[in-house]
């Protein structure tokens, strides 16, 4: 049983870090911006799409992680260019648009790249033994990628003029346009940042759960939970409500059907939601 | 005055016409048709339900599915399994959402924006894995059929497993709710509704009681979204667990933003354009979704307002012009 | 504009018009896709009669795609061959293709737009069962006779049978009878089930389960989301003394759930089991490296030198009529795999019914009943038409029963066949008789 608790918390909570990872995209992109972009998913499946082509012709997984995000921040740039500029900043207008481009995206792929799975062999296949089962070293390594994606977008706010014109942007949009800031330029790099940082994210958990057309919808509904419970553009806050629903989810399991546990998780929300609106760590 | 006047005898008029080329069209369309106009009135249904709460009382609600849903299991397994007749379970399939939808909107109502719109989807959410994986009362991802009895008022009787009459059924029963929907949106406490769209912290000034309004909006919403779906059941015969599915509620959400919010008859139009153009497609190329999609992201971009919006500006500035 | 203006004048009038330009268009355009399809020259003429027209669906976007891209193609390869050889009694075959877009209510629709609008003799296809049940209303208010694709619900043809079914192919009850004894007695007896959470995985667990307890082994269950992406939360639950691991998910969960057992080290104590629906249409290599050891349980083999020595003729030119080649992939494209356990199912079909209406001399949709009850008893040899072997129909549930094969995947990640289970040892007590029904 112990040993069965241990795995759970250490899944739990690598599990939830690798959620954070697929959030934080969407965090720079709807918790800061408050753009919701319902393409998010798409472009974490497309991140893993494009990769999937690259390491056909490379080989070489760490190659495909540099370039495919780039690639697919420039398709993030021309979405941010050509549509969500024209709408501004209605928010059932984002909805249906985003929503469109996720249904276009998802169905191009579907006749380019095809309907059936594909797979990325992980880059490092060691596991290392807990107890009586063996843990795969491909997890612990993104979530410890994931703690530094954090660290690194911390700091990039907190500390570099850019991150400054970020916030500045986000807390008060007129304002910032009177200190002379470049908010539409603003808007775009943080658009296609988000979209890079979404490509990224897909090929990293590619690898487990394999390249598919419709990857990203499960992905999407997850990651909106948890960047609006951690707190709207709040990176430590999508951390804890990340794990925290792993952690649910997962030690919840060990003891009752998983759909309970999944309904409990979902139930912890809602509460959180009530009584905390703006988030764990919101403002 | 006389341009209330006016204004409502113009919409009896078109509504009238409207309902009598309806009533008379079964005689001149194929059953397929048919079938589809009837699906087609459910979906309208469900839209105009969505616009009440999102078009006049302005929240953005994604969890609509759960209570077309429950509508839907409700006729079904009411008769199914304990053999109530059509029209109690007809009955029950507007209460029993309506109780859910006082449930989910008590929590929901207290929170604003797109808060609002992620504890609607985490509840569709709720429902849709209930739904799925309570197989031996649900059916599941399989479903459960059943065969519909006719449906009685006093001495009238319709048959619904004959195609005209279950036409004739559905359209009755949402051109009643139609009118229902638009005598509410047009009396006080429809003015009451938009007033919170539009502002809800005035509203609260003026002395309303903003949640307490959302809730009774979302509460007639549900109704009549759980009327749907078990029009929708009657019709099918067919009830399955990924009608809950929160993806579901994204139907409405796209009539009515396609055909213009906050109007009724938008959402209506919207209903159709879009239903007619994925039947339409479905002919020639597989990927109809990719042309839904491309032609959502265009409707949007040029048509903010919704179809209707479109015209309604164009006929101001004809006006302004004049 | 115009156009938007003009659409949102009196909705009936407008699809009036639509539907007559539709019912020419479709015809046209199914006609010209048939002519293209078919590559060997027509030696008849037809004749004045009609031709006989068949409803296919399947699901080519959504989901399970790998299985309805094979479906749509041995369906549309199935029909070009039929009229090559002279289409039945004398009769053009017409196919008419729609997409199930894996909804009910859509593709109820379908349905419901071939019987009305396209007006077609006889629907088959899809895997959904969802999609399947959902159309079962309308098959019986049509009396449409529906052939099964490949949906794997048991009670379709057991307590929830209705006349105007029509499957082949196996199903998760003669699946579980036909597979349980052999893995029982060559690879363990103390079984754990991991499973969607939903019907298909219920009943998998159940019909296996119940014969390996019956048999004195012992069974535990576990439950997990059929979209679960992490599994070692439900992997680490599996009892320490479990000898076989049964997995039934479909999609990338299949994938995970086949590729984490092997990361976290539980395939060196046990041995893992699993039916092929899970992984068809994907290629083994995709499946990855993990699943070597792994054991399935297939309806046709996927490659050809597995299949038996005798049907060799018949599948060659299956496999060359499909696009198919001798391991498996499509032909010039060995990057797609066959759904080879599923799509027999679309080239059986069309020879059941040309069978039946040679025997009843159907003309029209007044004799499906007959024709039915004829398609029904057949008991088809190895053949052309049947590359499958031997396959045996039920009249009382008309239910299909052909060989299973046990495979183990080779290092090289063949599936190499390890036993043939006769049709005969799948057979179970009928549950339902629908002869009183038609």
């Amino acid at each position: 049983m112990i040993s069965n608790l241990a795995v759970a918390v250490l899944n739990g909570i690598v599990w939830g870090l690798i959620m954070a990872l697929i959030a934080l995209g969407l965090n720079m992109i709807f918790g800061l911006l408050h753009i919701i972009n319902m393409a998010h998913g798409a472009l974490f499946m497309l991140g893993a799409v494009v990769a999937w082509y690259l390491i056909e012709l490379t080989g070489n997984f760490w190659i495909a992680l540099i370039i495919a995000p780039l690639c697919v921040g420039i398709i993030g740039l021309m979405i941010e260019r050509g549509l969500i500029r024209t709408i501004e900043d209605k928010p059932i207008t984002t909805i249906i648009c985003t929503f469109g481009v996720m249904l276009a995206i998802q169905h191009l792929v579907l006749i380019i790249f095809g309907g059936s799975p594909r797979r990325i062999s992980p880059p490092v296949a060691y596991r290392f033994q807990i107890f009586d089962l063996q843990y795969p070293l491909m997890r612990i390594m993104i979530a410890l990628i994931s703690i530094a994606m954090m660290i690194g977008l911390w700091i990039f706010l907190r500390k570099t003029k850019y991150g400054l014109w970020m916030r500045a942007v986000v807390q008060d949009r007129e304002m910032a346009v009177g200190l002379g800031i470049p908010v539409n330029k603003v808007y775009m790099w943080t658009f296609v940042l988000g979209s890079a940082l979404a490509a990224f994210s897909g090929i990293l958990a590619a690898p487990i759960i394999s390249v598919e057309f419709m990857m990203g919808r499960e992905v999407l509904i997850m990651a909106f939970i948890i960047v609006i419970v951690g707190g709207m553009g709040n990176l430590e806050g999508s951390v804890i409500a990340a794990i925290m629903i792993s952690l649910i989810q997962g030690i919840g399991s060990l003891f009752v059907a998983p759909s309970i546990a999944t309904v409990f998780a979902l139930a912890f929300m809602i509460l959180v939601l009530m009584f905390r609106p703006q988030g764990l760590f919101g403002e | 005055m006389f341009l209330q006047k006016g204004k409502s005898l113009g919409f009896i008029l078109i509504f009238v016409l409207i309902l009598l080329v309806l009533i008379v069209l079964p005689f001149f369309v194929d059953l397929f048709y048919q079938t589809f106009l009837t699906e087609l009135f459910v979906w309208i249904l469900f839209a105009i339900s969505f616009d009440l709460i999102f078009g006049y009382t302005g929240l953005l609600s994604f969890g609509q599915a759960l209570f077309f849903g429950l509508g839907s299991y409700t006729v079904t397994i009411l008769m199914r399994q304990f053999g109530f007749n059509t029209e109690l379970s007809l009955l029950l399939s507007i209460v029993i959402p309506m109780i859910f939808a006082w449930f989910v909107g008590y929590f929901s109502v207290k929170l604003t924006g797109i808060h609002f719109v992620i504890i609607t989807i985490i509840f569709a959410i709720i429902g849709n894995i209930i739904g799925d994986t309570w197989t031996s009362f649900t059916g599941g991802s399989d479903g459960l059929t059943f065969s519909p009895r006719p449906f009685r008022l006093g001495l009238f009787q319709i048959n619904l497993m004959d195609i005209k009459g279950n036409y004739y059924f559905v359209l009755g029963v949402v051109a009643i709710s139609y009118l229902f929907l638009r005598r509410m949106v047009q009396s006080p406490l429809g003015k009451v509704f938009i007033s919170i769209r539009e502002n809800e912290e005035r509203a609260k000034l003026i002395g309303y009681n903003a949640q307490r309004y959302k809730l009774i909006a979302f509460i007639i919403a549900g109704g009549l979204s759980g009327l749907a779906g078990g029009l929708y059941s009657l019709t099918l015969k067919y009830a399955a667990a990924s009608y809950l599915h929160w993806s579901v509620s994204g139907h409405a959400v796209v009539y009515t933003v396609v055909g213009g919010m906050g109007t009724l008859i938008g959402p209506a139009i919207g209903a159709g354009i879009v239903m007619s153009l994925e039947h339409y497609l479905i002919n020639y190329l597989q990927a109809t979704d990719l042309v839904v999609g491309i032609a959502l992201v265009f409707m949007v971009l040029v048509a903010p307002k919704g179809l209707v919006g479109l015209i309604q500006s164009k006929l101001k500035r004809k006006e302004a012009s004049v | 504009m115009k156009e938007k203006k003009s659409k949102k004048k009196v909705e009936g009038i407008l699809k009036k018009e639509i539907s007559r330009r539709d019912f020419i268009k479709t015809t046209a355009f199914g006609a010209a896709g048939l002519s293209l399809s078919s590559w060997a020259p027509v030696p008849f003429t037809y004749g004045a009669e009609p031709p006989i027209r068949i409803g296919m669906f399947n699901e080519y976007t959504v989901f399970a795609t790998e299985y309805g891209y094979w479906m749509g193609k041995v369906g549309k390869a199935a029909i070009a061959k039929m009229n090559a050889e002279g289409g039945i009694a004398g009769r053009k075959l017409e196919l008419f293709d729609y997409d199930t877009k894996c909804k009910p209510d859509w593709a109820a629709s379908m349905f419901k737009k071939m019987i009305l609008e396209d007006k077609v003799d006889f629907i088959m296809g899809s895997i959904h069962s969802g999609v399947h049940k959902a159309c079962f209303p309308l098959a019986e208010q049509y009396k449409t006779p529906f052939f099964s694709g490949g949906a794997m619900t048991y009670e379709f043809t057991g307590k929830d049978a209705i006349p105007y079914y029509i499957r082949c192919h196996s199903h998760a009850k003669s699946q579980a009878i036909a597979g349980w004894k052999w893995a029982f007695d060559n690879l363990g007896k103390k079984w754990t089930f991991l499973v969607a959470d939903y019907a298909w995985g219920h009943s998998l667990a159940k019909e296996f389960g119940s014969r390996v307890r019956a048999a004195g082994g012992k069974t535990q269950d576990i439950m997990a989301p059929p979209a679960t992406a992490d599994f070692i939360p439900y992997l680490q639950k599996v009892d320490p003394d479990t000898e076989v691991l049964f997995t039934a998910f479909l999609g990338t969960a299949a994938l995970g759930v086949l590729r984490q057992t092997v990361e976290i080290g539980l395939h060196k104590r046990l041995q893992r089991y699993t039916v092929i629906c899970c992984t068809e249409g994907i290629g083994q290599e995709v499946v990855g490296k993990e699943s070597i050891g792994a054991y399935y349980i297939e309806y046709h083999p996927r490659h050809l030198d597995q299949i038996p020595k005798e049907l060799h003729p018949y599948e060659i030119a299956y496999r060359k009529a499909c696009g198919a080649d001798k391991d498996g992939k499509e032909v010039g494209n060995p990057k797609v795999t066959i759904a080879g356990s599923h799509m027999f199912s679309m080239w059986i079909y069309p020879y059941m019914i040309k069978l039946g209406i040679e025997q009843t001399g159907w003309k029209d949709n007044k004799k499906n009943a007959d024709l039915i009850k004829a398609i029904c008893s057949l008991k088809l040899k190895a053949g052309p038409w049947c590359p499958l072997g031997d396959l045996v129909m039920r009249e009382e549930d008309h239910q299909g029963f052909s060989d299973f094969y046990i495979s183990k995947v080779e290092p090289d990640l063949k599936l190499k066949v390890l036993a043939r289970i006769p049709k005969e040892q799948a057979m179970y007590e009928p549950e339902v008789d629908l002869r009183k029904k038609l």
